[in-house]
């Protein structure tokens, strides 16, 4: 993303989306009630002579919106933002009608924040950031290879590949080269997707299978950068293993995604071990920032998009209030297991640093 | 098998890792399995040139390359075996926690099991640790019903234990405690002090326990009693692996667990949705026309391709097909977990031979283990200990029943982390609509 201007003062910046990841990091900029304008297309009625209205086609206008609603639309792979007209085009008279931004690649937007926090603050800063640094996770036992895309706010599950190897119950010769011809469709798919996406390959998986791949992919794809790392099993469950170990940590250093869910996963724990180290939900989470005990407020971002507009001041104001005490607000998506988990506890969760009765 | 006369069962040999699982059940088979001298001698020859002379045994169910570099075993391996009151087939798990999954899918194949505990000085506190495989497998086993186990206290021939009565005991009453509270009655249990490699009451009462006065292992086996077939119930058969054989075909193979199978019955797998005609039934190399509960076998489907169906997949008739569930509730019992529990959490399920990823997708009620009663209705997180009915969401189609309605395709553990979090009962399903 390309910040062309921006005014902390009024809460104002201008951006430049460069990609599709920008989108998604605006998606948790923008808040309900913000201010949005930018160029876009809007449908001209004219008035017919009988009185009544038909189309007149479309002219390129210059509009603000305040925001009520916005979502993404995967087939156009864009970000829409839609509310209220607040100012455009005198001859037009659309003001208070209602309007759909539809922000894509290469789109200039300028936002103005009713409430600007520091965790907005760091989001920027990360869609600014140039290196993107991507891992693709490959979870691999004698069965099945489950291949995973991380990014570094999500962790996307990208397709399987099955092996047809049999066991040993009956003797169907054919077993080696069976497994042989699976490695070696595992290790093609991965070189493709190292290409395409610039990533890290992490190997993980139970027992030896794991192994036998890297030997394959380093001897195949001479300059890929590739890892193993040990996992229970495969499929989601394996590959959440390897993001809390090392080697995905070097390599996905201030990964959201792996912050994510260590936060999610001490506030789980202390649920479970020390209750009265933990606040979760909004009655408890309000008294714990008023007697300054909140050390990390964890608030899920599918929260923010979901409540209604005097629910959100109020955890507007838990926010600023924790910040006030010198705690940290961390915005944690629901785009994976844990973020998920958050959600369904109520959204809204804190760490505490004394324990309140 | 109903052509035999004398009656079938399935038995797991389980434990934790280089207890000597593999070695016993490959001198219990040298014994009275009726290998060949030459065969055994060849095999000795193979092992003793890349010096892994102990592994003789072994390397009768260790067949994999991988498995006899590694001297460990990897998948199942079944083998035939008789004593004088039952046709057994031994399956042979491996005690690895990386692959406690083909462990699963051994025990639910089960109707009994010899779970073996190895007396050496550190062996034994190790499987029996918190992590250990010797708890494990016992709860994967009484989790997926298997009721009857017989325990072979191993390596009695070991330095560190020198066939000492006393140290049999320590090992058999730190086992049975353990058995006690996942419920078995240890009342019923026998514990057999052997030596797999020597052979010390494997067959024979062996002169170096004097002081041990029951049962032989061979003996004990014959103490186990055969379980109810549900000869009536609709045709229900998971498959563990498929092969290509030439001349044939493809050859799923499975353990029927209800219902009969015919050749000529037109049969269908689900969730793969594909159909065909039985051409022919095999179990342990012998033709068969009819198969029952309890038979492993082969079965030669016209119409169904390799690659088109998988472990995992289940075999039923066309007429009453296996049932893919949508979502479906469970009651479940959570052993182990180091945080709470949220909805969203999605852990890997383990039934009859299927492996999912499956959501927690809402946590309905908290219920008392022991009474059953209701403690919370919809509680916000589960941990450690507690009692609930969840309902569950498999991240891919699965094929699955009712507990009360057909057991051995409705009991499931869930695990993740390398640790077995809890076990379950399917309570209630909604089945999933699929595109023909």
């Amino acid at each position: 993303m390309n910040v062309l201007e921006k005014d902390l003062e009024r809460k104002t910046f201008e951006v430049e989306i460069e990609d599709k990841e920008d989108l998604w990091h605006l998606y948790n900029i923008i808040d309900l009630g913000d201010m949005v304008c930018g160029q876009t297309f809007r449908e001209v009625r004219v008035s017919r002579g009988d009185g009544g209205e038909e189309r007149g086609g479309r002219r390129k206008v210059y509009l603000c919106i305040e925001v009520e609603d916005l979502y993404f639309q995967s087939f156009t792979e864009s970000l829409r933002i839609r509310g209220k007209v607040i100012s455009g085009p005198e001859d037009m008279h659309i003001q208070g009608q209602y309007h759909t931004f539809s922000v894509k690649e290469r789109d200039r937007i300028k936002i103005s924040k009713k409430v600007w926090l520091s965790f907005h603050e760091e989001r920027l800063k990360i869609a600014q950031k140039k290196e993107r640094p991507r891992a693709v996770v490959v979870t691999i036992d004698d069965q099945e290879a489950q291949l995973f895309l991380v990014k570094e706010y999500s962790m996307e599950h990208l397709f399987d590949v099955q092996s047809h190897v049999s066991g040993k119950y009956l003797e169907s010769g054919g077993r080696s080269a069976e497994k042989s011809r699976y490695l070696s469709k595992v290790a093609e798919e991965l070189g493709r997707l190292a290409e395409k996406e610039k990533a890290f390959i992490i190997v993980g998986g139970p027992g030896f299978t794991k192994s036998e791949l890297l030997s394959i992919l380093k001897e195949k794809f001479k300059n890929i950068k590739a890892v193993e790392e040990n996992a229970s099993s495969i499929g989601p469950s394996g590959a959440r293993e390897i993001l809390r170990r090392g080697a995905l940590n070097r390599i996905l250093k201030d990964s959201l995604l792996i912050r994510d869910s260590e936060l999610v996963d001490e506030f789980l724990f202390r649920l479970a071990n020390k209750p009265s180290l933990v606040a979760y939900g909004i009655e408890e989470v309000k008294k714990a920032v008023e007697r300054g005990a909140v050390d990390s407020l964890l608030v899920s971002g599918r929260l923010i998009k979901n409540v209604t507009q005097e629910e959100r001041s109020i955890i507007e104001e838990i926010c600023k209030k924790t910040e006030g005490y010198g705690g940290k607000v961390y915005f944690v998506g629901a785009e994976h297991e844990k973020g998920l988990q958050l959600f369904n506890l109520g959204g809204i969760a804190a760490l505490l640093r004394f324990s309140i009765s | 098998m109903s052509s035999q006369k004398k009656e079938h069962l399935n038995l797991l040999v389980m434990g934790h890792v280089d207890n000597g699982k593999s070695t016993l059940v490959g001198h219990l088979l040298f014994l009275a399995g009726g290998l060949d001298d030459r065969y055994l001698a060849a095999l000795e020859e193979e092992a003793k040139k890349t010096g892994k002379e102990f592994a003789k045994f072994a390397w009768l169910g260790d067949k994999l390359k991988e498995e006899r570099e590694r001297d460990m075993t990897i998948d199942l391996s079944f083998w035939k075996f008789e004593t004088p009151k039952y046709f057994f087939t031994i399956i042979d798990a491996p005690g690895h926690r990386d692959f406690v999954k083909n462990m699963i899918t051994g025990a639910s194949q089960a109707d009994c099991a010899i779970l073996v505990v190895s007396a050496k000085k550190g062996e034994y506190e190790a499987g029996m640790g918190p992590g250990g495989q010797t708890r494990e497998h016992a709860f994967l086993a009484k989790t997926l019903g298997v009721n009857q186990v017989v325990v072979a206290i191993n390596k009695m021939d070991d330095q560190t234990v020198n066939y000492s009565e006393q140290r049999y005991n320590e090992v058999k009453d730190g086992v049975f405690k353990f058995l006690k509270m996942i419920g078995y009655d240890t009342s019923k249990i026998l514990a057999i002090p052997i030596s797999g490699w020597k052979g010390d009451n494997i067959i024979k009462h062996s002169p170096n326990t004097p002081w041990y006065k029951g049962p032989t292992l061979f003996e004990a086996l014959d103490t186990f009693v055969p379980p109810e077939k549900p000869i009536n119930k609709p045709l229900r058969v998971p498959i563990q692996d498929v092969y290509t054989i030439t001349g044939v075909g493809t050859v799923p193979v499975g353990r029927v667990e209800t219902g009969v199978m015919k050749v000529g019955m037109n049969v269908i797998f689900m969730p793969a949705n594909k159909a065909g005609e039985v051409k022919s039934i095999e179990t342990h190399h012998m033709k068969i026309e009819e198969a029952v509960p309890g038979d492993n076998i082969g079965f030669n489907v016209k119409g169904v391709g390799k690659t088109d169906i998988h472990r995992g997949d289940v075999c039923g008739e066309v007429s009453k097909p296996p049932t893919v569930a949508e979502t479906f509730k469970g009651r479940i019992f959570v052993l182990y977990h180091p945080t709470a529990i949220a909805a969203g959490y999605t852990p890997v399920l383990h039934v009859h031979t299927a492996t999912v990823a499956t959501t927690f997708l809402e946590l309905e009620k908290k219920i008392d283990p022991k009474t059953g009663a209701v403690i919370e209705e919809k509680p916000s997180f589960l941990k450690q200990g507690d009692s609930a009915i969840v309902t569950f969401k498999p991240t891919k189609p699965l094929a699955i029943e009712l507990y009360n309605d057909l057991p051995p395709l409705g009991r499931f553990a869930l695990r993740d982390m390398g640790r077995t979090i809890a076990a379950g009962v399917v309570t209630e399903i909604k089945p999933a609509t699929l595109a023909k």
